[in-house]
């Protein structure tokens, strides 16, 4: 990682916008960054700190605001930080705060805090309104925040690395060092371990279930094979089918019976034969009757008829009416129409007057009357009607004898079929509603038993779908074995990997500060080097002792020395490649001191920015560093306002290095 | 002077002649009874000789019968009672026709009482040609003793 660009905005001295980019080149580590007391250079400092990791209270923010940007109005106080980290991504911090304008300057205060993220493309990455983690987890890949002290401090404020046995400061070296990350991979795995545990735990407890189900399983496939055998032939269902099947033939040759007797029964087919001819009878019977009786209201007239047919035969009249008309003429004349003569006393005479009184007689004219009366309308054939009649009565007591013989039968035939339905039809019938009941009975009980063998089957499907379920579970108990055993190893490997490379890097950081703290001390002849405890207690080593830091009681100088010296042990084998910015580098050192620390700067990171004081460094001293210097700065006081500083890129000449002298 | 049906018997024509509720009657109509019953008398030679006030039911007068048969045989009878009773006053003649027509229904009824049923081929035939010329000359007198007239 290394810072590309850093700019403020209203930030403490830094009013308006101040912008550097302290970007190095390779070989050149170095940024050196020139300032007075009170010109900014520890607000400079303040301000990278503060960008990467914020502040512990939020009452520092206020003091963040410059005082004259709150008195001049509304604005905003910030820090951005562009940076590239080791893959080649650009990243741009920005984190600051929004400010109301005040009267008296001592009142500014943030009105809202913001930060973001921001890639080369100019995406959020992290926004203002994400949570705190997400900020955390993006800064932690790069300088987290715990080590920060270890990258960005103040060259006279090192003490608190001079005694390490302290918990957070611990925690800071091995995650420096990378020891957290075993730890946690440690931890990780370890509650990974558990999670199998409680898994496989799970898992054995419901393998355990599976005997308890196969004996379920196994009282389910009895029960299936008692309703249906066991090849599926046979069984109570089979056996209840089959008593179905014997009743259904009974009941269909009860129907059958009932068939015959019902349609097939002669004497039923001779009833209906009888009925039909009854009243075939009847009819014919009403015919002759009714024709026999139109004969018998006609009996007067036929025995009159008798009666004038005798007249007919019995009596005649004489002559005519006209023939005595012509007697009564012809007895009016002298001569009769044959010629005789009449007059006198004609015999001729007397024998027509006796003719005519003859014929004119009342008893010729009342039978002649009566003659004509019985020549009038009586000639109606009595023999052929009372032939007819007799025929007649012959046919009505033909018909009268068959008609009772007919009822006769009808009605043995009727009590016949009564007998035979009540004797015979009422028996089958009750048989077939009995055996019809029976028959319904038995396909409920069969449907009831498929119903159950249905469930059964599902009850079973269940049963085996669970069974299967735990095999796959004991296969799964044998896995979370597998992973348990594996996930065990791997701790106690990562633990050991942990132990090792703690006691490896702790040696390897320990020679590596001996050796540093050897080239930067004055007394190399003396000390021997550092120690470092498992504790991470640093120890000074003599010819004679090793002792604690407080023990030995070194000068302040050979402290800030011992202090490099560590640090410079964590930076060579830190995981992360990160940006070192010192503030008042040189401090109390000595010139011993400070000429091997000179020497030293460019070995502690590709990035170094120091910020030193004029007589921190002279002209001499930035010669001796300027090969491994890619930029230099100066912050000073504006011209225009002497409350305001500025940041200035300045040329690493000879007139700014003699002008330090 | 209307010759008009009556009877003295009214009973026996109720039970004999056809009520409309009635389907085993004889007769249909009061007529037809009326003139079986005047030829059956006429030839039995039985009267019923009631006084006129007793025929108080009044059927059908002879003009107004229908059927010619049945009117026929009625002018007959009367034709024959005319020449029987040698009265001249139709009414008088009438009145002879009625008593033989009471009392043959009479007779038919007792017939019928007797033998269950009505006898129509032994009422008829029980009056055979020869019984009719045996009462006809008993009646009407011998063909060959009336003056005008001769056996056939």
């Amino acid at each position: 990682m290394k810072i590309t660009r850093i700019r403020l905005e209203n930030f403490m001295p830094f009013y308006g916008t101040v912008e550097v980019e302290p970007y190095t080149q390779e070989e050149k580590p170095l940024v050196l960054v020139k300032g007075e007391n009170d010109t900014g250079k520890t607000s400079f400092h303040t301000a990278i700190k503060y960008c990467l990791h914020g502040v512990d209270e939020r009452s520092q923010r206020d003091q963040f605001i410059n005082r004259k940007a709150a008195t001049d109005g509304d604005g905003v106080s910030k820090v951005e930080i562009s940076f590239v980290d080791d893959s080649g991504d650009v990243y741009t911090i920005e984190r600051g705060v929004e400010f109301s304008q005040v009267t008296n300057e001592d009142d500014r205060s943030a009105d809202q805090f913001f930060i973001r993220v921001s890639d080369a493309d100019g995406n959020t990455v992290v926004g203002n309104d994400d949570r705190r983690d997400n900020y955390s987890r993006f800064i932690n890949q790069f300088i987290p925040e715990n080590v920060a002290d270890f990258f960005f401090f103040d060259a006279e404020q090192l003490e608190k690395f001079e005694e390490a046995n302290d918990k957070e400061v611990r925690d800071a070296i091995e995650t420096v060092l990378g020891i957290k990350e075993i730890e946690n991979a440690v931890r990780d795995l370890e509650k990974r371990e558990k999670d199998y545990e409680r898994e496989y735990a799970k898992v054995e407890s419901t393998v355990a279930e599976v005997e308890e189900l196969q004996s379920d399983l196994t009282d389910i496939l009895d029960k299936k094979e008692e309703l249906e055998g066991p090849n599926g032939d046979g069984g109570k269902i089979q056996e209840t089918k089959g008593e179905i099947s014997t009743k259904r033939q009974k009941l269909q040759d009860i129907q059958s019976e009932l068939e015959t007797i019902e349609e097939g029964d002669d004497k039923r087919k001779d009833l209906e034969k009888a009925t039909e001819d009854l009243q075939t009878v009847n009819k014919d019977l009403d015919d002759k009757l009714t024709e026999r009786n139109t004969l018998r209201r006609r009996a007067g007239p036929l025995m009159a008829a008798v009666c004038a047919g005798t007249i007919q035969q019995l009596y005649d009249v004489e002559g005519t009416t006209d023939e005595a008309d012509v007697i009564n003429d012809v007895l009016g004349r002298d001569h009769c129409i044959c010629g005789e003569p009449l007059d006198g006393d004609s015999d001729h005479r007397d024998h027509l007057l006796d003719r005519y009184k003859e014929l004119h007689s009342s008893e010729r004219r009342k039978i002649a009357e009566l003659l004509d009366r019985a020549s009038e309308g009586l000639n109606l054939g009595v023999r052929k009607e009372l032939d007819r009649y007799q025929r007649l009565q012959k046919d009505i007591r033909q018909a009268r004898t068959r008609k009772s013989d007919l009822k006769d039968r009808k009605e043995t035939l009727e009590q016949e079929l009564e007998t035979i339905e009540r004797k015979h039809l009422s028996d089958y019938k009750d048989q077939e509603e009995k055996l019809e009941g029976e028959i319904e009975e038995l396909e409920s009980e069969v449907e009831s038993y498929q119903k159950r063998v249905g469930e059964l089957n599902n009850e079973r499907d269940s049963l085996r779908k669970r069974i299967s379920s735990q095999k796959e579970a004991s296969e799964e108990e044998e896995r979370y074995q597998k992973l348990i055993d594996l996930t065990g190893r791997c701790r106690d490997a990562m633990s050991d990997i942990r132990s090792e490379l703690v006691d490896n890097r702790r040696q390897t950081v320990e020679e590596h500060a001996s050796e540093t703290f050897l080239k930067l001390t004055n007394r190399p002849n003396y000390y021997r080097g550092l120690k470092i405890t498992e504790n991470y207690e640093l120890r000074v080593l003599t010819e004679e002792s090793s002792r604690s830091i407080a023990e030995q009681r070194p000068s302040e100088g050979q402290k800030q020395i011992i202090a490099y010296a560590f640090i410079a042990g964590l930076s060579k084998y830190a995981t992360r490649n990160a940006p070192v910015v010192v503030d008042t580098p040189i401090g109390r050192l000595d010139p011993t001191h400070k000429n091997n620390l000179l020497g030293y700067y460019h070995n502690f990171s590709d990035q170094v920015m120091i910020l030193y004081q004029p007589n921190e460094l002279e002209g001499s001293d930035i010669e001796h560093i300027a090969k491994q210097t890619s930029k230099h700065y100066e912050i000073n006081h504006r011209d225009d306002d002497q409350e305001s500083s500025q940041i200035d890129e300045v040329e690493l000449s000879a007139k700014t290095i003699t002008g330090d002298d | 002077m209307a010759r008009t049906l009556k009877t003295a018997r009214q009973d026996i024509y109720k039970r004999l002649v056809e009520d409309d509720d009635e389907d085993n009657t004889i007769f249909k109509y009061n007529y037809e009874l009326f003139s079986l019953g005047l030829i059956y008398g006429y030839f039995q030679g039985e009267q019923k000789k009631v006084d006129s006030e007793e025929r108080s039911q009044d059927f059908i007068k002879v003009s107004d019968i229908t059927p010619e048969e049945h009117r026929q045989s009625i002018e007959l009878v009367y034709q024959m009672v005319k020449v029987e009773s040698e009265k001249t006053e139709e009414s008088e003649i009438w009145k002879e026709v009625l008593d033989y027509a009471d009392r043959g229904v009479e007779l038919i009824d007792e017939g019928i009482s007797t033998q269950g049923d009505f006898d129509l081929v032994g009422i008829v035939q029980g009056a055979g040609a020869e019984d009719w010329e045996s009462r006809l000359i008993d009646s009407l007198g011998d063909p060959g003793e009336l003056k005008g007239v001769r056996p056939k």
